[in-house]
């Protein structure tokens, strides 16, 4: 058993290894998480140190990227915001892909009330766009770095519920899950045992994906001045305080967007090639 | 196909309640007093309490779902604390706005992205192809306001041909537009081209390549039809997707629209304002995509035949009975 499951993780990374553009996501964004991990020796300076005599200056040997309106390095905030927007992607997707697909589990498992019941859910979750969502939120629960990765885990509910419920149904009347209960199996363990395990390919591309979506919400929370709040340097709360100086300085707009765009491109690269690894019938 | 179309009418009220349900939850345990919000610092306890009975703020949560919905039937959303206007009117004065851009953006990522997606389906592997998806990789990957942002240092800062705020003509919607619908764009494409795909290798397909058909004729007449059908579902979505894009959009540029509206809202703690402009948004959102639904079945034959068949089958049995 131990062995299949072996073989077949071996024939996923074969045929990843062999798409390219995957392993150029995967190879940038094990390059960012180390720049997060290692922020503290990568960054020349504090993300907070406000140098006065420095204020807006232009990229250079000494600063990189240039400086704020606070005389703070734009390239150490950049990096030390590498670690904020990965956390709260990661944290945020995290405990929206596991309630999501445990709902999604539970409804495609019972069928029936709760089914209809968790899926209109659901579906009122998803006629709200995801940013309203999170605003609506972050309204109710107030701006900061936890209350912004719940308005962003809650907005990635629904996704994770649709997906994992479509999968269930699927497998559910499958032998082996017929032969799990046939021998006593309880329902928690049928799910968690039994259906997860195999459905886990279609959560890890939407998850990859997510993340990805994840970042770019709570940045579009914190631009907006409903999520991470300064000094806290995330990627979105750089560009809401530096969208003022846009027309004179300019470079302060510039890196973070880029941040973000690098972080979210190496991972949609990876998740594409992810599901095409995972599921070759996907691919065109 | 009648009882298709009433099924899924059937299915939205209950969502529809919903959306009324948990935006008055949300708002519900915001923190917060609104009597003391419109009275100010300067009144004494007695006149906040005053004002709470008078609102009904100490009736409880049923209570004051049920007098909300009431409201919410009637069309009033209750009062802007601080304008005293209905919110109503309000939303509605904004709401032509973020449509209008949401509707543009739509119209716009449709011209752009179907043509690109079928055009990367046909010539596949190609240069075209491979620029196509590149552009629609990067669109799904940056965020739409920084995209406006960059917009307007090129267009605005740099080359002075674009106005950077405001929405007072058509030149004002621009860069707004491409902005709000590169995401659609990149989305769209890679349905489109995806889809196109696995029809043009259908037999039908080869059929009319060996009747002798030109390629357009074959794309346009044939392959176009059945391919566009799945792309139709994302388009809904993807209006979902660019009314959320002109919330963000409006803080950009400066447009008076719900987005701004909303969060200039959400920083005056005016929670009323927030929970009828949340709302008009999941409505409109949830009718569209019901319209889509609908336009889905009716030019699905495979759905359109479900139904069609379950009536035949029906009609067979109701003879066979009566034979």
């Amino acid at each position: 058993m131990a062995n299949k499951k072996n073989g077949q993780l071996r024939d996923i990374w074969r045929r990843l290894k062999r798409n390219r553009l995957a392993m150029v996501g995967l190879v940038i964004l094990i390059l960012i998480v180390l720049v997060a991990i290692f922020a503290d020796v990568i960054a020349p300076y504090p993300y907070d140190l406000q140098n006065y005599s420095d204020v807006k200056q232009w990229p250079s040997s000494k600063y990189i990227f240039g400086t704020d309106n606070f005389g703070r390095d734009i390239f150490s905030r950049v990096i030390y915001g590498t670690r904020v927007s990965l956390q709260i992607g990661f944290i945020s997707l995290s405990v929206g892909a596991l309630v999501g697909s445990i709902f999604g589990a539970i409804a495609g498992y019972f069928g029936g009330w709760v089914d209809t019941v968790i899926m209109r859910f659901t579906d009122i979750l998803m006629s709200i766009p995801k940013i309203v969502l999170a605003i609506a939120i972050a309204s109710t629960l107030g701006p900061g770095l936890v209350n912004a990765m719940i308005a962003v885990a809650i907005s990635s509910i629904p996704n994770f519920a649709r997906v994992v419920r479509a999968s269930t149904l699927t497998v559910k009347d499958q032998e082996y899950i017929e032969a799990a209960i046939a021998i006593g199996a309880g329902n928690s363990r049928v799910i968690f045992r039994h259906i997860f395990p195999n459905i886990l390919a279609p959560i890890i591309v939407q998850a990859t994906l997510g993340v990805g979506v994840s970042i770019i919400l709570a940045a579009s929370l914190s631009f907006l001045g409903l999520g991470v709040e300064p000094p806290t340097p995330e990627w979105g709360a750089m560009l809401s305080a530096a969208r003022t100086y846009i027309r004179d300085e300019w470079y302060m707009v510039l890196f973070p967007g880029l941040a973000i765009m690098i972080t979210v491109l190496a991972l949609n690269l990876l998740g594409d090639g992810l599901r095409d690894a995972l599921d070759p019938k996907l691919k065109n | 196909m009648l009882k298709f179309t009433i099924k899924r009418i059937l299915v939205a009220i209950p969502v529809l309640l919903g959306v009324t349900l948990l935006v008055f939850t949300m708002l519900y345990f915001t923190e917060g007093d609104p009597a003391r919000l419109i009275l100010g610092d300067t009144a004494t306890e007695e006149e906040v309490e005053a004002l709470r009975e008078e609102l009904g703020l100490n009736d409880s949560f049923g209570q004051q779902y049920i007098s909300y919905l009431g409201g919410v039937l009637k069309g009033d959303l209750g009062v802007d604390y601080i304008t005293g206007r209905p919110v109503s009117e309000e939303v509605m004065d904004r709401l032509t706005t973020t449509l209008k851009l949401a509707v543009a953006s739509i119209v716009f990522s449709m011209i752009v992205a179907i043509p690109a997606g079928i055009i990367s389906a046909v010539r596949q592997y190609s240069a075209v192809d491979n620029i196509a998806m590149v552009i629609a990789l990067l669109g799904n990957s940056m965020p739409n306001f920084w995209l406006a942002l960059m917009l307007i240092l090129f267009f605005s800062v740099f080359l002075g041909i674009l106005p950077a705020s405001g929405l007072y003509g058509a030149q004002y919607y621009i860069m707004p537009v491409i902005g709000i619908s590169a995401g659609s764009i990149a989305t769209i494409t890679r349905m489109t081209r995806s889809s196109m795909l696995e029809v043009i290798r259908q037999d039908y397909i080869r059929t009319s390549m060996a009747k002798g058909l030109t390629e357009f004729l074959i794309i346009v007449k044939h392959a176009l039809k059945n391919a566009l059908i799945p792309v139709i579902t994302v388009i809904g979505i993807q209006f979902t997707v660019a009314v959320g894009g002109a919330v963000v959009n409006e803080q950009v540029f400066a447009i008076p629209g719900l987005g701004k509206f909303l969060v200039d809202a959400i920083k005056a703690r005016n929670y009323q304002v927030v929970q009828g402009g949340v709302l008009v948004i999941a409505i409109i959102c949830s009718i569209v995509n019901l319209v889509i639904d609908l336009l889905y079945a009716f030019v699905d034959p495979r759905i359109k035949s479900q139904y069609q068949k379950s009536g035949k089958i029906k009609r067979i049995r109701m003879v066979k009975e009566e034979g």
